[in-house]
């Protein structure tokens, strides 16, 4: 083991990064890490859901090379193809970059193109917009300043998606919006989703679901979408439902990166299958795959990126002496549910557990409730933003735990 | 078909079955105003609890004898059927002197023909204490809450109305009427729809 | 009190027709009233009429329509389908009961 050996990570986004900064301080200086991206704006992508409300566009990126520790090299450059057998990764500028380690975290993509008459007609940038890119959230935040009036629907196309909770805070959060600019009457809101309601697990379905009512919104539920009409400005499903719109905003469907594809690495969604609680790659020893890149069944989301990536450093380590992985993944994932109102829920869950009720990180105390609403969810959602630049990325461990626990929290009671 | 044989006494189930009421023939004394099947058209302009189940009442009544029925929801009648407050209807002892308490009677025969003072309508607590009473009496006689007696008249297919102009003046929300509402429409058009109904207005 | 005569059976009625006795009922009787009304009994008018016999075995009066729904579990819709325009009459009649007399 005395020569040079070298790492190569592809994206540098929550998962990339972090892993980049952790296993930094763990592997000896024979070791080079290098981070492979196209750009260099690192985003925040939870800010995404703020920016067509109060955030300023500027506040969600910051630059991305700076998040990486001293002694960990960047490449700037779009990915053309992994080359596994040949432990070689092809740039789209010609490059190549050999490794003797790679760790995928390419992330999940939204891919407008996918839904027909979604980004490809006359209403995309007027009447049908998304918040989950940047730019869209920007254009987003103009139109419903300009909204007066008349049906909006939040449409969620399929799954996975980033964040599955995002579209029902934006929900709330527009719900609020139109509340606050007194003219939330002259607005009909409907949730539209291909599931049969808010979200796949009971418990916190029929928390959603009750919320939803709450807040006069209707579900248009088991809506899987065709096509948006442009000419009449309908979403159209595959049963001959149509919803008429005066603002659409829609979640695509995802994908992993094209370069996952393009190497036959990927399923057909173009996610790398992976051991879901080692997160090695089926096809290739030598390849980790962290974040959203992977095909694990839990949510898409930086939560999971951050815990996962964190039990990876440790089995990396032990991979590359050859020995048995030690951790395995639980799917853990929770996340804050903004539920307008200034009041945020936090959901905690994994691949076995459904969320629950109850209270976290600490059984009992809390000070966070679990699948209920309140003012201290809220704060600390927002207080996550400056967590995620200032500990998460630079690898800092955070006071929670990385596998579920179900301490302090409540099954449902058996009838 | 089956014929009715002579003499035999069959309960009349209108005009929706086979067996012509003989009844029917013989009152031709007046001549009907309107020539189709019965109608009934109710307006509900109260949202007070006791007056939100006069016309689910006998508008179900009217159902269950076959007899096509419209109700128009307006003004404060529009919270029978707007789901953040048709939970929590109230009932209130002010401004109604025909509040009696029949168990006062117990206390002094003749107590129970007397009407609570009004002044006691005003205390605080008074009318939630009187909501709770009436809809415990209510249950005792099987009659269900508001939300359920909707849920139940239109699934018999009654037809419900919320009215436009005063839906617009509340600023409500369409999501938060009852699913079995057909739509908020006009005062025009209501008195279309209700062509040749008999009126009830509570 | 009025009798009627049906396929060689009497039974006693009151003035509007329904069934005086609940004894006199019988499940080929009902079969013949029905066919008066043009309807034909299938398993889900039995259901109903079968869960109203036996839900008044103790003298208690006919089951309302409500209760039809929540001590039956009878969908409200489905009744007024099996029977149309006068559901809760219908039923009763065919069932050998009385009126029902309850508001809802």
């Amino acid at each position: 083991m005395g020569g040079m050996q070298s790492l190569v990570i592809l994206g540098g986004g929550t998962a990339g990064t972090m892993a980049a900064n952790l296993l930094r301080r763990r592997l000896p200086s024979n070791w080079t890490i290098t981070v492979v991206d196209r750009d260099d704006r690192h985003p925040y992508q939870p800010g995404y859901l703020f920016v067509p409300f109060w955030m300023k566009p500027e506040r969600v990126t910051r630059d991305r090379w700076a998040q990486l520790h001293d002694g960990i090299q960047h490449v700037e450059a779009t990915i053309a193809r992994i080359d596994a057998p040949a432990r070689r990764v092809l740039l789209a500028t010609g490059q190549e970059l050999a490794y003797d380690w790679l760790v995928i975290a390419t992330g999940s993509h939204p891919r407008h193109d996918l839904v027909s008459g979604l980004s490809d007609g006359p209403l995309w940038g007027t009447k049908i917009h998304d918040f989950y890119t940047l730019d869209g959230a920007t254009r987003l935040a103009e139109a419903l300043r300009n909204f007066d009036g008349g049906k909006v629907l939040v449409h969620l196309a399929e799954l996975p998606i980033k964040c599955p909770v995002a579209p029902l805070e934006f929900t709330f959060l527009v719900e609020d919006h139109f509340r606050k600019r007194g003219i939330r009457h002259k607005v009909d809101i409907t949730f539209v989703t291909p599931l049969d309601g808010a979200f796949t697990k009971p418990v916190a379905s029929s928390a959603f679901g009750d919320l939803l009512e709450d807040r006069s919104v209707r579900v248009a539920s088991d809506f899987t979408v065709s096509h948006v009409d442009n000419d009449r400005a309908r979403l159209v499903a595959y049963d001959g439902r149509e919803l008429p719109f005066d603002l659409l905003v829609t979640v695509p469907p995802h994908t992993g990166a094209q370069c996952i594809t393009d190497s036959g690495l990927g399923d057909d969604m173009g996610f790398v299958p992976v051991d879901k609680h080692t997160l090695r790659a089926h096809a290739d020893d030598r390849i980790f795959v962290l974040g959203d890149a992977s095909d694990i069944p839990t949510s898409k989301a930086g939560s999971v990126a951050h815990f996962a990536t964190e039990l990876f450093v440790d089995n990396f380590l032990a991979a590359i002496e050859g020995k048995a992985l030690p951790n395995r993944f639980d799917g853990h994932a929770n996340c804050f549910l903004e539920s307008g109102r200034g009041e945020a829920l936090l959901l905690d869950f994994n691949y076995d557990t459904q969320p629950l009720t109850g209270s976290y990180p600490v059984p009992v105390v809390g000070p966070m409730r679990l699948l209920r609403r309140s003012r201290i969810n809220h704060l600390g959602k927002l207080a996550f933003e400056q967590i995620y630049w200032r500990m998460l990325l630079p690898g800092k461990r955070l006071p929670v735990p990385l596998l579920m626990s179900k301490a302090g929290k409540h099954e449902p009671r058996e009838h | 078909m089956a014929t009715i044989p002579e003499g035999f006494i069959i309960p009349d189930f209108g005009p929706t079955t086979s067996s012509a009421s003989p009844t029917a023939q013989v009152s031709g004394s007046a001549t009907p105003a309107h020539a189709g099947p019965r109608k009934m058209a109710f307006i509900c302009s109260k949202g007070n609890l006791d007056m939100a189940y006069p016309a689910l009442i006998m508008g179900n009544a009217a159902l269950g004898e076959g007899i096509e029925v419209h109700i128009f929801f307006t003004f404060w009648g529009l919270d029978i059927i707007h789901k953040k407050t048709n939970r929590n209807l109230k009932f209130t002892l002010s401004g109604n002197t025909a509040m009696h308490m029949p168990d006062l009677g117990r206390l002094r025969p003749g107590l129970e023909h007397v009407s609570m003072p009004q002044s006691l309508g005003n205390l605080p607590g008074m009318t939630s204490f009187a909501t709770r009473m009436m809809k415990q009496q209510m249950a005792d006689l099987d009659i269900p809450d508001v939300p359920d007696f909707l849920d139940m008249i239109s699934a018999a297919g009654a037809h419900l109305y919320a009215c436009k102009l005063t839906f617009d003046m509340m600023k409500l929300i369409e999501a938060d009427l009852h699913p079995g509402v057909e739509g908020v429409i006009s005062a025009t058009d209501f008195i279309e729809i209700s062509e040749g109904a008999q009126i009830v207005f509570v | 009190m009025p009798t009627n005569t049906l396929g060689g059976r009497s039974f006693e009625v009151n003035d509007e027709g329904f069934l005086t006795r609940r004894d006199d009922w019988s499940e080929e009787l009902a079969v013949d009233l029905a066919a008066l009304i043009d309807l034909e009994l299938t398993d889900a008018h039995w259901a109903a009429l079968r869960f109203m016999r036996k839900d008044t075995e103790g003298g208690t009066p006919t089951p309302t329509l409500r209760r039809m729904q929540t001590v039956g579990g009878f969908d409200i819709k489905e009744l007024y389908r099996l029977f149309p325009g006068k559901p809760a009459k219908k039923m009763a009649w065919l069932a050998g009961l009385p009126k029902p007399v309850g508001c809802v």
